[in-house]
């Protein structure tokens, strides 16, 4: 377990130092933080403060190692366009975020895992067809498409729900259905072929000649086995939500979380506040799968982490 | 140009080979419904984006404030004149879809032979090599895949300032990974098979091997994700479009046409409802059709296929007996 | 078997298969896995099933446990346990009662057979819940005598052990503990000690030959392993190409075969006491079941095969002998060179 955690820790590592990199290229090389941050009224004596304050004057080195050192110790530099802390706007956004994430997954889970079991007990049934033909349907619609045409329906049309925002109950159902419907369209898909497979395996043979009814072994035996593969794409599904899926979501219903604050901070210039938001979300990520990896040793005691 | 004539230059090379391979694969595809009509919608997406300047009624960008929101031709204010109606910018939407699928193909095509180039090749060596040079490249894939995606990919874009030629870069840096560990896992449990050790020992140089073992027996898994990674892409620059990150105006693409119609979406519906449904029947299209190929090239899938054929078919008679 | 002391109930068989069809449907065409396959099991008898892979053993094992899946089925014949019917709606039923209680089976691969996600103790308190409605508590006491009856040491400390801490051997008595667990009538064992080291193999049969004596099981023992045949049962079947060739007793079987195909695959079984003879094998390969032979299915491969030998042999019984055999043209030793004079050892 030690050995696994030093081993997922350097891991996380190379990825914060690889973000680093990325970002500081992207912003002190590609683009120029100067012409992009001052207004373009800004006077030469200005662009050559702000330059100096940067450090652009100094040797590419010497720049790279204090960029990094100021990430590493969260100082990301005031929002130039709210005028504070960076990391403050990123926590003040953060809960919203996980909220929309965890009702969009809740959601998804709730839904993906039942479904496409029911899916996998009579493959190529009614029931099946049915079920795999929304799934399929639920991958191929544009997420914030689907977001506008939900917001249509069911808020404009049907008034169940608000249009935008959040405050309320009701405010967090339609970007959550938005956010979680592809990835409850893939756990579905990856249950049925799952249970599909498992339902083939020796070990459900056995069980049937020991005489154990077809839902004890469907519920007790095979929904176990497919937990770890369905966990794995789940995680990775959350990940990429994190990682920035929820930036078209929260931009379609005005959801006040990171990802909206990230597409502010770019129309805003605001590279201080977008670089803190990248950062913090790789430190995420890096944390949610070294969770997830020890959560599969607690489901398969045949894992071995080390 | 026009379709036959484009049919007549395998013609004038004599191949009656590929002919019948390729009336084969149709017999075969038309066995299964949903993937053949995908099939067929996903060429006439083709064809819309190749001639697209013939097929449009209207120049997508000509805007004119006399014809603006004109509903679909069958609704009752609207005209065979535009007959999908017009946007804001009383702009012809049906032209616009036609011109936004070159954007769509365009995108996809070039990031997954971009990124499919570069991850492929990795993979190759990454597998092929082993040892010291796969530990450190399989490193790199893992520190890129757990890069957060989507917000890096704006941020890039953000800095480098957004076009078309940016968007494939970016897309191509964020999503080459995949390829390299399909390629590498083919690679590493093919060198340990007998006809690969066989080929080695009687002298077989590495290129050579690569090209007459290794290769015929990639094509069929990487043809597969690469045509749904395709879908990724499609997904992805519509998304990048419609942030206002992608494709840049005066150019159409289906997501920024989204984007546009989204501010009076509740005056009019058809603005966004075309091109969301372009993406996404397109998507869902090469889903259906992939899903397919990967069926058709497993043998193990076929008997399975064959199997549950017949069991419906029992059922259906024993539903009938009883 | 004709003791006249014995009850009517005692020589009635518990288990018939009567003319067993078994079909599978494949892409290529229909498979006939079964050919019109009978044999009977009495209480407390063992019965050996023998024969080459392919030959239709496992398939008959699956279907008397109700284990054929598509695009296999059962198409013609009867299974009857106790005289009633094991096949036809009512029958499933029937049988779905039965199987892990009455009836219980051991598989060929006790790596695959456990779930590896299922604590041993857990596969046991399964089952004996299921069965015979035990508590928890009750099953799980139960559970750790059944493994220490089937030779496995520190039984409570197995019980919470998974199966991949266990080895191949320690498994399959796992397996056959599960499968004794409900007090049985009939085992069927499907080739139990092919996977398993031969030091192993000895240990498993023991345990399996001790079971049936103190627990007056039945037992169906499957096997291509002649060797593994007579340490254990009374009775034999000889299958070939899906169809039953030759039955009889044991003793009758290896002295004096009477079907040419029972008679080469002695000839090629290895034995102890004999140093002398080579083996020799059988040359040529059964015949696909994919459309079989309408005449003998071993004719093909038969030293002595004749114009007669074009139509189907009946499984027909031998007069002065128990037992039956499929041939037209039977001799006491169809091939070449006689078999070793003196009775062959199997042990």
């Amino acid at each position: 377990m030690a050995k696994f955690l030093v081993n997922r820790l350097v891991q996380g590592m190379l990825v914060i130092l690889g973000v680093t990199l990325v970002v500081f290229v992207a912003t002190r090389l590609v683009g120029d933080p100067v012409q992009m941050m001052l207004p373009l009224s800004a006077s030469a004596e200005q662009r050559a403060a702000f330059s100096q304050e940067l450090g652009l004057d100094q040797p590419i080195g010497t720049q790279f190692l204090s960029f990094a050192a100021d990430l590493l110790r969260f100082d990301f530099g005031d929002s130039l366009w709210q005028r504070r802390p960076a990391l403050d706007i990123v926590l003040a956004k953060l809960p919203k975020t996980l909220q929309l994430i965890a009702a969009g997954f809740g959601f998804a889970v709730a839904f993906g895992i039942p479904l496409g079991a029911l899916a996998a007990v009579r493959p190529d049934g009614l029931l099946d067809r049915i079920i795999v033909s929304v799934s399929l349907i639920g991958l191929s619609v544009p997420q914030f498409w689907l977001g506008l045409i939900l917001v249509m329906v069911f808020a404009v049309n049907l008034g169940l729900f608000p249009t935008s925002g959040s405050g309320s109950l009701a405010h967090i159902v339609l970007p959550a259905v938005t956010l979680g419907i592809p990835s409850m369209a893939r756990i579905m898909m990856l249950t049925r072929s799952s249970v599909i497979a498992e339902l083939n395996q020796q070990y459900v043979r056995t069980a049937r000649a020991r005489g154990l009814p077809f839902r004890r072994i469907l519920f007790g035996h095979t929904m176990r086995n497919i937990l770890v593969p369905v966990l794995t794409l789940t995680g990775w599904e959350v990940i990429s939500a994190w990682a920035g899926y929820t930036v078209v979501v929260e931009t379609v219903f005005a959801w006040p979380g990171l990802g909206m604050t990230a597409m502010n901070a770019i129309n805003h210039s605001d590279m201080f506040l977008l670089q803190a938001i990248v950062f913090v979300v790789a430190v995420g990520i890096v944390l949610v799968s070294i969770l997830l990896d020890a959560l599969y040793k607690l489901i398969d005691p045949r894992i071995d982490l080390a | 140009m026009t379709a036959t004539h484009l049919a007549t230059i395998p013609a004038q090379r004599p191949r009656p080979a590929v002919f019948r391979a390729a009336g084969g694969f149709l017999a075969e595809l038309s066995k299964d419904k949903a993937a053949f009509a995908g099939f067929l919608f996903l060429v006439l997406v083709v064809l819309a984006a190749v001639f697209a300047p013939l097929l449009a009624p209207h120049d997508p960008a000509a805007q004119s404030v006399l014809a603006r929101l004109k509903p679909p031709a069958w609704t009752a204010r609207g005209s065979a004149e535009h007959l999908l109606g017009t946007d804001m910018l009383g702009r012809d939407v049906l032209s616009r879809l036609l011109y936004g699928a070159r954007a769509s193909l365009l995108v996809g095509t070039s990031v997954v032979l971009l990124a499919g180039s570069f991850g492929v090749l990795l993979g190759l060596v990454s597998g092929y090599r082993g040892g010291r040079t796969d530990t450190v490249i399989m490193r790199v894939v893992d520190v890129f895949v757990a890069f957060p995606g989507l917000l890096l990919t704006l941020l890039l874009v953000a800095m480098i300032g957004p076009s078309t030629p940016t968007m494939i870069v970016v897309l191509a840096f964020s999503n080459w990974m995949i390829y390299t560990r399909l390629v590498r896992g083919i690679v590493m449990s093919m060198r340990t098979t007998p006809f690969i050790e066989a080929a080695e020992v009687l002298g077989c140089g590495p290129r050579r091997i690569l090209q007459v073992h290794v290769l015929p027996n990639l094509v069929p898994p990487l043809l597969t994700l690469a045509i749904l990674e395709f879908t990724n892409i499609l997904l992805a620059e519509a998304a990048l479009s419609f942030l206002g990150l992608g494709v840049q105006p005066p150019g159409t693409s289906w997501g920024l046409d989204i984007a546009n119609g989204k501010n009076y979406m509740l005056l009019a519906w058809w603005p966004i409802t075309f091109p969301g449904l372009a993406i996404a029947l397109t998507v869902l299209s090469i889903n259906l059709f992939a899903n397919w190929l990967r069926v058709t090239t497993d043998p193990a899938e076929r008997e399975k296929r064959h199997a549950r054929g017949r069991l419906r078919l029992l059922r259906r008679k024993a539903a009938a007996n009883g | 078997m004709d003791d006249p002391a014995m009850t009517a109930d005692d020589t009635a068989p518990i288990l018939e298969l009567r003319n067993l069809e078994v079909e599978f449907d494949t892409r290529a065409g229909t498979v006939h896995g079964l050919r019109g396959v009978s044999f009977a099991i009495r209480r407390g008898e063992t019965l050996a099933l023998v024969g080459e892979s392919g030959s239709g053993k496992s398939v008959t094992a699956s279907a008397i446990m109700g284990l054929i899946q598509l695009p296999g089925a059962v198409t013609g014949g009867e299974i009857l346990w106790k005289g009633q019917s094991l096949l036809g709606r009512a029958g499933e039923r029937r049988a779905r009662r039965l199987r892990g209680r009455e009836m219980s089976m051991v598989f060929q691969d006790p790596m695959t057979s456990l779930n590896p996600l299922m604590s041993i103790g857990s596969h046991l308190v399964e089952v004996q819940r299921r069965h015979m409605g035990l508590s928890r508590r009750a099953a799980a006491a139960r559970g750790a005598e059944l493994l220490d009856a089937v030779g496995i040491t520190e039984p409570h400390r197995r019980m919470g052990q998974f199966p991949h801490e266990l080895s191949g051997g320690m498994r399959q008595r796992v397996m056959i503990a599960l499968a004794i667990a409900c007090e049985p009538e009939l085992l069927i064992a499907d080739e139990p000690t092919t996977a398993l080291d031969v030091t192993i193999q000895a240990q498993v049969l023991d345990l399996l030959s001790d079971l049936q004596r103190d627990m007056g099981l039945s037992i169906l023992l499957i096997t291509h392993d002649l060797g593994v045949v007579a340490g254990l049962c009374e009775q034999v079947a000889v299958m070939y190409a899906g169809e039953i060739v030759e039955t009889g007793a044991a003793d009758d079987i290896f002295d004096r075969a009477r079907h040419p195909y029972t008679q080469g695959l002695i000839r090629s079984t290895p034995r102890l006491t004999d140093r002398s003879e080579r083996l020799v094998s059988i040359d040529g390969a059964p015949p696909g079941l994919l459309h079989p032979p309408a005449g003998c299915a071993f004719e093909p491969r038969c030293p002595q095969s004749s114009e007669r030998c074009r139509a189907r042999p009946a499984l027909a019984a031998e007069p002065g002998r128990q037992g039956a055999f499929a041939c037209w043209n039977s001799t006491p030793s169809a091939w070449p060179e006689a078999a070793p004079g003196p009775k062959a050892s199997f042990a």
